[in-house]
């Protein structure tokens, strides 16, 4: 079924943040940090304020004044503690912190305001990379933690040291996840309006948790929440990058209240690659111990994390601490230990990207697999056949305390192998190997987490969804979520499922989200929660009205089936009498025919030993690439990927496809061509889309994907979608490339597969390109 | 990202923007812009003015008689001239371009896209000198002619007296490129420019254009390559390929991996392995011209 | 420090008072409210803000509004109706070429651009001819099929 929302896509209709333009509209620029480190010691605001057009020019001092309060991480010790203002106070921490804010009657005259001013920095040294973090001696980004390391951690299960001690075979290595962006094509941004005599602040953000990011900004403006509507409009895109209620979409506000004008702030190109959130660093050092079947009998993993400059919701610790709970995925690991260094720097905060840390758990588990098979010279996909969950029991307890309820594992490897054609592609890799090329196949096993839930770090997120559904007396339906589509179809997709559980046409429904005018509270989307929560409040919702709905028909001698279609006439009955005609509803019945649910599967409580289940369901997805591998130029083309993907119950078959490729097409940009680069003293190196190359249509083949579904015990039977390939490509990639390679020796412990890194890996192998060959191979190549 | 104030000045003709030119030294010419908007929009560049050759008529795409003092490379001794403002969309579909300058249409493809292809210019880009930019190199690799107009009148300088390293030029401040000529080709002319980029679509890591001239005999008489993406502005490499290749009248393996030598060799220093890179493309560049050489005789 | 420009804007004549430095991206967006061409990268490496110019398909954002004095502008409004989509859009609903949207408009015109040149490309020149429009939602694969799609329901008419 197209989705209802294309017709204003495509037609140019859509409203974006940007697309919101009212009478006396000013507009909002941030002076940045364009230092690493340093103190500020003074602000010259003269030539700015007066520029003409100027409305207002704003400091931290000025903001304090106003009312504004600092925000904090929300975190308790352990983790060292936190808190920011606004705008930066007399010391800035990374390139891009907001120091100074100004309100124009242009973009264009802000920024000629923003060159106006002068800032007095003083530099300090700067921090770059966790190892620099670490160093004896280093400078520290907070004096007072005495350290630049923001939280240590440790969990194991009991028998890690002696499991390892007592194995076989150990394998000791390091696997680096390098730092990327989320990347939305539209950039993050927040206009406001102030209403004084109601005492309301409106905020337009292109937001992915309005809800969450109202209590945040009216904690930060000084405001009830009562006081404060947030409403995310149209979204080109949000992946993670826009769920982090930022200083800037607080300032807004402020700036809104202060002014009295309505203002936007549209991040320009550059502010969102350079100041918004990054994603992914994390280097990890492997021990793992394993028998001659290659089964893992013991892992420890020590996972170093670069949280940036770490100013943001939960300081950006949620996605290392999935990390450190997801290391043994699909596998019967018997034995799992693991420590977590999450360390501070003077980057770019580091935070929430699609994926959410579990590629970096993913990348050590699968090279770890892949290890064992070269060690023991075996079939990789053996190896993973050996580790794989068993069928029974389910859910199956993880070491973190994961109650992983996922369907046969065995069986959809079976059929990754017969639909892949695995055995025909080892085949064509010996014919191509003995002709001189570079053939490579990579595997991914991934179960992940979805719909997640962290009670005891992340206070303020929870484990619930709430859904409005209304049966209006004409017979059509509104749904309100709170769960917020960025462009995954949530019009579409729950208006499907409320019209099957209605038993209307999906015509007959309107969905709307992001808004908190309209539904009291909502949790937003990320985590692949939103059909999994979001569908299971609407589902409930309407199986509420529906037995309401079936109740009334039959005091009115009229038929309404328990399950599928739903007689119009009878509905048009049975609305009208629920609204218009209460002495004709049975007893107890409640008039009207709409419901508010807000629904949690609670499967993601503490348990009694302290562990935590931290997600309401799992999906699983096994993904098998070939690639072929140039090794003079370094480049690396996917001949055929393949994903047998166990998403629950599919809702829209079309749109899971479209979450598929879109997230294979971004795990493959990750690997293949992104990676967000510092120099030594802190400068960003990625600017413009010309720096931080995504994938083009010339770039990203077709992913093949097959359903093999199993219902989940969540209502509605749903998994979630959508980060699969962010999780399982870098890792089946690494392993891909290095198989096709393996005959020079290359060994890849990154994921790095850039083509200079892997020209540069091939060349320290002594290998070199025959420019006969080279040539020769190319001539009928109309793509280069 | 807006740009800083500026005033735009469409210029009527060449000696308009001269004259402007001459009087402001923080004007500059927009021919096309795009490289240079996205300058403007990150503050980057600030000129005062922006001198519009839009209306200069600098449009001119013909064919003329050959500088008889300037011998071209060609058995052929005439000329295309492209004015300065002709855009790149048209050098890569035009069929003159093609028949006449077979190198200048193959490169012109990899310039950007066709979106910016359709505004972007021949002279903007050499102007630009970008160290990545294919076009320099083409004028580079055909020993082509660059016209320019100053206050002081109108000169000509060979293309590759251009390039003054990253993004600078050799011409004066208030000089502007007006047109390039470029030697069209013989009958047994054959050009191929091979480039690679990480994305297929993108500015190269290293990129190298060849032209052949091949004798009535089928032997290479006379070679002309160049690359970008190495160093500060066009490698001229035609000296390497001639060492290697002339009077060869099959590009053979032998010859494929001297040629790859030589231009390995002349791009030493080039960091990220382009240095060998720019050695294979210039193999398969060579092959390729060789290959359309043969073609074209075989054809006429 | 404004200037006067006049020109055609899909079909109707249009003018805006604007400064020297504002580009045809800003003056479509702000001057005329036509929201539908989006600001991707304001640098030219995204494709997001394509119009045609004179028929001819170019990024708006590196134009300056005043160069576009006098010339014919063409913008996604003018491109079907929610009720009446253009065949290119209608084959991207279809194929489900789209998630977000954002890249959406430019991807439509340059499609068309594209479809006026050669009337049935194959699955390479698709993929060339949307290079320049990147989307990070889709994966193209969808955005690919429609415009091929496209191709062949206009049939060898063309
Ligand atoms: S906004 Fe113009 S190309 Fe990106
Ligand atoms: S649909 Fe979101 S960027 Fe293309």
């Amino acid at each position: 079924m197209p989705r209802t929302e294309d017709a204003r896509l495509l037609t140019g209709l859509g409203r974006y943040l940007a697309d919101h333009d009212v009478a006396g509209l000013h507009h909002v620029a941030f002076a940045r940090s364009t230092l690493a480190h340093a103190d500020i010691a003074g602000i010259d605001v003269a030539a700015a304020a007066t520029l003409d057009g100027v409305v207002a020019v704003v400091t931290a001092a000025d903001l304090r004044a106003a009312g504004a309060r600092p925000l904090s991480h929300r975190l308790a010790p352990p983790y060292q503690p936190l808190s920011w203002e606004l705008l930066a106070v007399d010391r800035v921490r990374h390139v891009g912190e907001p120091v100074v804010a100004v309100v124009a009657a242009s973009r264009a005259v802000a920024e000629d305001a923003v060159e106006l001013l002068d800032i007095d920095y003083r530099e300090l040294p700067p921090v770059v990379g966790p190892a620099a973090a670490m160093a004896p001696g280093a400078p520290l980004l907070y004096p007072e933690w005495g350290t630049n390391e923001f939280v240590h951690l440790e969990g194991s299960t009991a028998g890690v040291e002696e499991a390892l001690a007592a194995a076989p075979h150990r394998l000791q290595e390091s696997f680096e996840s390098h730092r990327v962006i989320g990347l939305p094509l539209e950039a993050h941004g927040a206009q406001g309006s102030w209403d004084p005599a109601r005492g309301q602040l409106t905020l337009i953000s292109s937001a992915q948790q309005p809800h969450q990011l109202r209590s945040v900004v009216a904690e930060a403006c000084g405001l009830r929440e009562a006081a404060v509507r947030v409403i995310s409009p149209d979204m080109g895109g949000g992946f993670g990058n826009k769920q982090h209620f930022t200083r800037e979409e607080c300032l807004v506000g402020m700036l809104a209240i202060m002014t009295g004008r309505p203002l936007r702030w549209s991040a320009d190109r550059t502010e969102a690659l350079t100041a918004s959130v990054h994603s992914r660093p994390q280097v990890h050092h492997v021990d793992a111990g394993f028998d001659d079947r290659g089964r893992v009998v013991a892992l420890r993993v020590a996972v170093t994390s670069d949280l940036g400059h770490p100013v943001l919701y939960f300081s950006g610790i949620g996605p290392s601490l999935v990390t450190v709970g997801a290391l043994s995925g699909g596998y019967a690991f018997p034995e799992v230990g693991w420590s977590l260094s999450a360390v501070a720097t003077t980057t770019c905060p580091v935070g929430a990207y699609r994926g959410f840390g579990q590629p970096q758990a993913h990348l050590s588990t699968e090279r770890v697999l892949d290890r064992i098979a070269q060690r023991l010279g075996v079939d990789p996909l053996d190896v993973r056949r050996a580790n794989l969950l068993p069928a029974e029991p389910r859910p199956w307890r993880t070491y973190s305390g994961g109650l992983v309820d996922c369907g046969d594992l065995h069986a959809m490897v079976d059929t990754l192998v017969a639909e892949f054609g695995y055995h025909e592609w080892r085949h064509r890799q010996a014919e191509a190997r003995s002709a001189g090329r570079h053939l490579g196949v990579g595997l991914s096993t991934l179960v992940q987490g979805t719909a997640p839930n962290q009670h005891d770090t992340a206070a303020r997120f929870g484990s619930l969804e709430t859904a409005m559904v209304t049966v209006l007396p004409d017979a059509t339906v509104t749904v309100a979520v709170g769960t917020k589509s960025q462009g995954q179809g949530h019009e579409t997709v729950f208006a499907q499922i409320a019209a099957d559980a209605l038993g209307v046409g999906p015509e007959a429904v309107t969905v709307a989200d992001g808004d908190t005018g309209r539904l009291p509270y909502g949790q937003g989307t990320w985590g692949s929660r939103s059909t999994v929560m979001g569908g299971g409040a609407v589902v409930t919702a309407c199986r509420r009205l529906r037995a309401r709905m079936a109740a009334i028909a039959a005091h009115l001698g009229l038929t309404l089936p328990e399950e599928g279609p739903v007689d119009a006439d009878v509905l048009a009955a049975v609305a009208a009498t629920a609204w218009w005609v209460q002495h004709r509803l049975p007893p107890g019945v409640e008039p009207g025919l709409s419901t508010t649910v807000t629904y949690t599967p609670g499967r993601t409580n503490p348990s009694a030993d302290g562990l935590q289940n931290h997600d309401e369901t799992y999906s699983s997805h096994m993904t098998a690439v070939a690639v072929e591998v140039d090794p003079a130029t370094g480049s690396v083309t996917v001949l055929d990927a393949l994903c047998v993907s166990d998403c629950g119950v599919v809702v829209n078959p079309t749109l899971v496809e479209g979450q598929h490729q879109g997230a294979f097409a971004q795990g493959l940009g990750n690997v293949l061509w992104e990676e967000v680069r510092y120099s030594p003293d802190g400068q960003p190196l990625c600017a413009t889309l010309l720096d931080y190359t995504i994938p083009s249509s010339l770039d990203v083949p077709r992913l093949r994907v097959v359903h093999q579904p199993t219902p989940s015990a969540t209502a509605g039977g749903f998994r979630g979608v959508g980060e699969a390939g962010l999780i399982a490509l870098p890792a089946a990639m690494v392993g891909a490339v290095e198989d096709a390679l393996s005959p020079l020796g290359v060994r890849l412990n990154s994921t790095r597969l850039h083509p200079p890194a892997i020209r540069a890996a091939v060349r320290a192998t002594g290998w070199r390109p025959d420019p006969a060959a080279w040539a020769a191979a190319g001539l009928e190549d109309r793509r280069r | 990202m807006k740009p800083a104030p500026f005033a735009w000045h469409p210029a009527g003709s060449v000696e308009e923007a001269v004259s402007v030119l001459s009087a402001d030294e923080d004007a500059k010419l927009l021919a096309g812009g795009q490289s240079l908007l996205p300058l403007l929009s990150l503050r980057l560049a600030r000129p005062t003015t922006l001198v519009d050759l839009e209306d200069a008529g600098l449009g001119v795409l013909e064919i003329a008689d050959g500088d008889r003092a300037q011998p071209a490379a060609s058995g052929d001794s005439r000329v295309l001239v492209a004015g300065a403002m002709v855009r790149q969309r048209r050098l890569e579909l035009d069929p003159l371009v093609a028949a006449t300058v077979p190198l200048l249409a193959d490169a012109a493809r990899h310039v950007g896209f066709p979106a910016t292809r359709n505004r972007g210019t021949l002279g903007g880009s050499l102007a630009h000198a970008d160290p990545v930019a294919e076009l320099p190199a083409v004028a580079v690799a055909l020993d082509a002619t660059v016209v320019a107009t100053g206050p002081r009148g109108e000169r000509r300088l060979a293309a590759s007296a251009l390039a003054d390293g990253f993004f600078a030029t050799t011409l004066e401040p208030a000089e502007v490129l007006t047109a390039v000529r470029f030697p069209a080709a013989g009958p047994g002319h054959g050009a191929a420019w091979c480039e690679w980029s990480p994305r297929l679509h993108d500015f190269p890591d290293a990129g190298v254009g060849v032209a052949v001239e091949l004798d009535g005999t089928g032997a290479l008489r006379w070679v002309g390559a160049a690359a970008c993406g190495i160093g500060g502005g066009p490698l001229p490499l035609g000296d390497e390929l001639a060492a290697t290749a002339a009077g060869a009248t099959e590009a053979t393996p032998g010859l494929l991996r001297a040629a790859a030598g030589a231009v390995t060799a002349a791009a030493r220093g080039a960091g990220d392995g382009r240095d060998e890179l720019c050695g294979l493309l210039a193999a398969r560049a060579l092959a390729q011209a060789f290959r359309r050489a043969q073609d074209r005789q075989v054809a006429s | 420090m404004s200037r006067p420009v006049r020109l055609t804007v899909n079909g109707a004549p249009a003018s805006f008072d604007v400064e020297d430095r504002t580009t045809l991206l800003d003056a479509l967006r702000d001057e005329l409210g036509l929201t539908g061409t989006h600001a991707g990268c304001e640098q030219g490496a995204c494709g997001a803000c394509s119009v045609l110019l004179d028929g001819e398909i170019v990024r708006s954002c590196l134009l300056l509004a005043v160069q576009a004095g006098g010339r014919t502008v063409t913008t996604i409004e003018a491109v079907g109706s929610p009720g009446r989509l253009h065949p290119v859009q209608e084959a991207l609903r279809r194929h489900h070429g789209l998630q977000c949207g954002y890249c959406t408009p430019g991807v439509v015109l340059t499609a068309i651009d594209l479809l006026e040149r050669v009337a049935d490309p194959d699955e390479e020149e698709v993929r060339e001819a949307l290079a320049g429009n990147l989307c990070r939602c889709t994966g193209y694969a969808g955005l690919v099929d429609a415009v091929l799609a496209a191709a062949r329901d206009a049939g060898p008419g063309r």
